[in-house]
C-alpha cells in the first residue's frame, strides 16, 4: 500500500444559524461532525451521501475554504489547518478543487485564457509570458479543448466544455490532490461519460489522487477504489468500493443501494426495494443515539440511546452499526430475488 | 392493448428568438394508451419538456407557437381547436402535470391547503369547507404525515419530497385521466425519489390513469415505464416497449445512451474500464445539419446519413426508429464493445 497523502482526523465543522426568535438561543448545525479517513497516493476516494449529509462542507473544510471547528487535516503529514499563511498558499498549489456547477464557478467576464492564467499569476509561477502561454495551450489540449477556446468567454461553451475548463484550471499548478465536488452531476449522461473518462485519463497521466464527492452511487462505483458513505455529518460506512457495494454493512448503505434505479427493466422487476420512511432529519436537531435509527428497519429500542462508532467489520471495511444482521445473510445480492 | 387516450400527430412547436426561429419540437407523433406509463426520454434540449407543455397548450406565446398543422387529440377532441376557456377545463380535470421543481410550481404566499382547495373550488365546484376537508384527505392520500397540520404550511416549510407529494396531490385532485410527470424526481435525493416513484405507481394502480414520464434518467425509465419514446434534437428517434428498448435498441443514439451509463450492478472485477462516451455534442438548434441530426456523433454514419433526413418508420409492431441503418441485435460502437 502506498503512503497516506491526506489524513482527516476527527474533523468537525459547525455552523451557527440565527435563533428562531429574537431572544431565543443560538442554534448550531453540525454539518460535519467528527469525520476521520485516510486517502492514499493514487486513490480515488469517494464520498457519497444525500443532500445535507455534509459532504460538500467536508470538502470545503479540508481545503480550508471553511474554518474547521475541530479536528486535523494532515496533508503529507503536515496539519493544513495549523499552517501559517505563506505555507498554506504553497500548499494550495498541491490541493485543487473542481466545483459542481460549471456555470457559476467560472467568471463570466474573463476569457478562458485569463481564467487559466490566474493560478500562475496568483502563485507567481512561469512569469515568462511565452512560457505561460505555452503551458496554458498545453492544458487546453490535455482536457480536449481547441486552442480557439482561449479567447472565448465561458457563456460560449456547453456545460461539458465549461467543466473541462474548470478541470484545466485545477490542473494548472500540477496538484497532487484534486477535490472533485459533484463534477458531473450537472451534465447530461452522454457528456458525463466523456468527463468521467477524461478524469480517469488525467489521473493516470499525472499520477493524481482524487477526493470524489458525489450523490450518484453508480458514478462513485465506477470511478472510486474506496468509498465512504455519509449521513447527517458522519461517515456511517467506508471501505473498498467493491466490497462496500457487494456487501454493505450499514442499513443506510443497504437502503441507498436498493433505492438507485437500475437501467435494466428485467432486473428492476425482480429487485426488492427497501423504502426508507420519511425524510432525512434536520441537522439542527439530529436524532439521539444512532442518527439513522428513526428510518432504520433493523432499529432496536436501544438504538435511540447508543451512538455507534465506526468499527472494523472485516479487514479495511468499517461500519457504524452493531445491530443490523448483515453478518449472516443479507447482502446486496440477496436483495435481488431469484 | 388499451384504448388510446391521447394521440399526437406531427406536433411542431417553434420559438421566435433573436437569431431566428428555433424548432424545439419538430414533427413529433406518438400515442398514449389507457393506464400505461409512457416514457419520454432525452437529454437537455431534446424537446421533451416543450412537448409536454405543448400538450397542455402552456407554451408561452409569444415567443412560442404551436403550428396549426399539429394535431393533439385528447379523448376524441382536438385540443388545438379548443378555446382558451375550454382548455382551462381540460387542464387539471383531463390532463394534469407535475413539474421538476415543486418550489417554483407552488405559490409561495399561499398555504398548501389553500392552493389545493382553490383547485377544488374552481374545477369541482365544492364549498369552501368541503374543499378544505377534501384537501386534507388528498394530502393524507399522498402520504403526508399530519395532513391537517401540513395543510396550513407554506411551501417553504415543507421538504423537497413533501412538496412534490403536495404537487402530486394537487395534480390528482380532479382525477385526471392523464398525468404528465416532467422530471418529477430530478431535484430529489435517491431515497426520496424511490418514495415518489412508488407513490405515482400506487396512485396509477388505484385510478387507472395514464402517465407520461418525462426524464433524462434511464434508471427511472426502466423502473416505471411500459413503453418509451427517445427524443433527440426535437424529434422522436426511437419508440419501443421497455424491455426491447434496453435489450435491443435500434437507434445508435439509444444504444450510446445506454452504454454511457456507469453500470451499478455489473461486476467489473475491480478493473475500472473507460465508459463508452458518445463523441461530440448535440448540434446547435439554429444550425442543424442537413441529414440525420445524430450523424456527426454516430459510429455508423455513412454518406447517405449526412444528406438524407431519416423519418421515424415502423420496424415491427410497436417499434419505430428514425435511422437509415437500424442496429441489429447486439450491434454497438466498436469502442463500446471494448468497454
Amino acid at each position: 500500500m502506498s503512503a497516506p497523502l491526506l489524513e482527516v482526523k476527527g474533523l468537525a465543522k459547525h455552523f451557527e444559524v440565527p435563533a428562531e426568535t429574537f431572544l431565543g438561543p443560538k442554534r448550531r448545525i453540525a454539518a460535519v461532525d467528527g469525520v476521520s479517513f485516510t486517502v492514499f497516493k493514487g486513490d480515488t476516494f469517494g464520498i457519497v451521501g444525500e443532500s445535507g449529509c455534509g459532504k460538500t462542507t467536508l470538502g470545503r473544510t479540508i481545503l480550508k475554504l471553511e474554518r474547521a471547528t475541530a479536528g486535523q487535516v494532515l496533508f503529507e503529514g503536515r496539519d493544513v489547518l495549523a499552517l501559517p499563511g505563506g505555507e498554506l498558499r504553497r500548499l494550495r498549489r498541491d490541493i485543487q478543487i473542481v466545483f459542481q456547477d460549471p456555470f457559476s464557478s467560472l467568471d463570466p467576464r474573463m476569457t478562458v485564457a485569463r481564467i487559466l492564467e490566474e493560478p500562475f499569476s496568483i502563485h507567481g509561477i512561469l512569469p515568462d509570458r511565452a512560457q505561460r502561454r505555452r503551458r496554458i495551450e498545453q492544458l487546453l489540449d490535455v482536457v480536449g479543448l481547441p486552442k480557439a477556446a482561449l479567447e472565448r468567454h465561458p457563456h460560449m461553451f456547453s456545460g461539458g466544455q465549461r467543466q473541462r475548463v474548470g478541470i484545466a484550471r485545477a490542473l494548472a499548478l500540477n496538484p497532487k490532490l484534486v477535490v472533485l465536488d459533484e463534477p458531473v452531476s450537472a451534465l447530461d449522461v452522454s457528456i458525463q461519460a466523456q468527463v468521467l473518462n477524461l478524469l480517469q485519463d488525467l489521473q493516470k497521466e499525472f499520477s493524481l489522487t482524487y477526493l470524489f464527492i458525489a450523490h450518484d452511487f453508480s458514478v462513485v462505483r465506477h470511478l472510486c477504489n474506496r468509498t465512504a458513505v455519509m449521513y447527517l455529518g458522519r461517515i456511517v460506512e467506508h471501505g473498498e468500493t467493491q466490497t462496500l457495494f457487494a456487501d454493505p454493512q450499514h442499513p443506510y448503505t443497504e437502503a441507498l443501494l436498493s433505492a438507485v434505479p437500475v437501467p435494466d427493466p428485467a432486473l428492476e422487476k425482480r429487485r426488492k426495494r427497501i423504502l426508507l420512511a420519511g425524510d432525512v432529519p434536520s441537522p439542527l436537531a439530529p436524532p439521539s443515539g444512532c442518527r439513522f435509527h428513526p428510518r432504520c428497519r433493523y432499529a432496536r429500542p436501544d438504538c435511540a440511546a447508543l451512538d455507534p462508532a465506526l468499527a472494523e467489520v472485516r479487514p479495511a471495511h468499517w461500519a457504524a452499526c452493531p445491530v443490523a444482521p448483515f453478518a449472516d445473510a443479507a447482502s446486496a445480492a440477496a436483495l435481488i430475488e431469484a | 392493448m388499451g384504448k388510446t387516450v391521447l394521440e399526437v400527430q406531427n406536433l411542431v412547436t417553434e420559438f421566435h428568438v433573436e437569431h431566428g426561429v428555433a424548432r424545439a419540437v419538430d414533427g413529433v407523433s406518438f400515442h398514449l394508451e389507457e393506464g400505461e406509463t409512457l416514457g419520454l426520454v432525452g437529454e437537455s434540449g431534446s424537446g421533451k419538456s416543450v412537448t409536454s407543455l405543448s400538450l397542455m397548450r402552456l407554451v408561452p406565446s409569444p415567443p412560442g407557437r404551436i403550428l396549426p398543422s399539429s394535431r393533439i387529440v385528447l379523448g376524441g377532441r382536438d385540443v388545438m381547436k379548443l378555446s382558451e376557456r375550454e382548455m382551462q377545463a381540460v387542464r387539471g380535470s383531463e390532463v394534469a402535470m407535475v413539474f421538476q421543481d415543486p418550489m417554483t410550481a407552488l405559490n409561495p404566499v399561499y398555504t398548501v391547503g389553500n392552493q389545493l382547495a382553490e383547485v377544488l373550488l374552481r374545477h369541482e365546484g365544492l364549498s369552501r369547507e368541503k374543499a378544505r376537508a377534501r384537501a386534507v384527505e388528498l394530502l393524507e392520500h399522498v402520504g403526508i404525515p399530519a395532513p391537517a397540520k401540513r395543510a396550513d404550511s407554506y411551501p417553504h416549510q415543507l421538504s423537497g419530497g413533501m412538496r412534490q407529494r403536495a404537487m402530486i396531490a394537487m395534480a390528482l385532485s380532479c382525477s385526471p385521466r392523464i398525468l404528465i410527470a416532467d422530471e418529477p424526481t430530478t431535484a430529489l435525493d435517491v431515497t426520496i425519489q424511490a418514495q415518489i416513484l412508488e407513490l405515482i405507481k400506487k396512485l396509477q394502480r388505484e385510478t387507472g390513469m395514464a402517465v407520461i414520464m418525462i426524464t433524462h434518467d434511464l434508471g427511472v425509465v426502466a423502473e416505471t415505464c411500459d413503453r418509451v419514446n427517445v427524443m433527440y434534437c426535437g424529434r422522436i428517434v426511437e419508440e419501443a416497449p421497455i424491455r426491447d428498448l434496453f435489450a435491443a435498441p435500434k437507434h445508435p443514439y439509444t444504444r450510446g445512451l445506454i452504454d454511457s451509463i456507469p453500470d451499478l450492478e455489473a461486476s467489473r472485477g475491480g478493473v475500472r474500464k473507460p465508459l463508452f462516451a458518445i463523441p461530440g455534442m448535440v448540434p446547435d438548434i439554429h444550425h442543424l445539419p442537413a441529414g440525420c441530426r445524430f450523424a456527426e456523433r454516430c459510429f455508423k454514419a455513412a454518406d447517405a446519413c449526412r444528406s438524407s433526413d431519416p423519418v421515424l418508420s415502423d420496424l415491427a409492431p410497436g417499434r419505430r426508429a428514425a435511422c437509415l441503418t437500424p442496429l441489429a441485435a447486439g450491434e454497438r460502437a466498436p469502442a463500446a464493445a471494448e468497454a
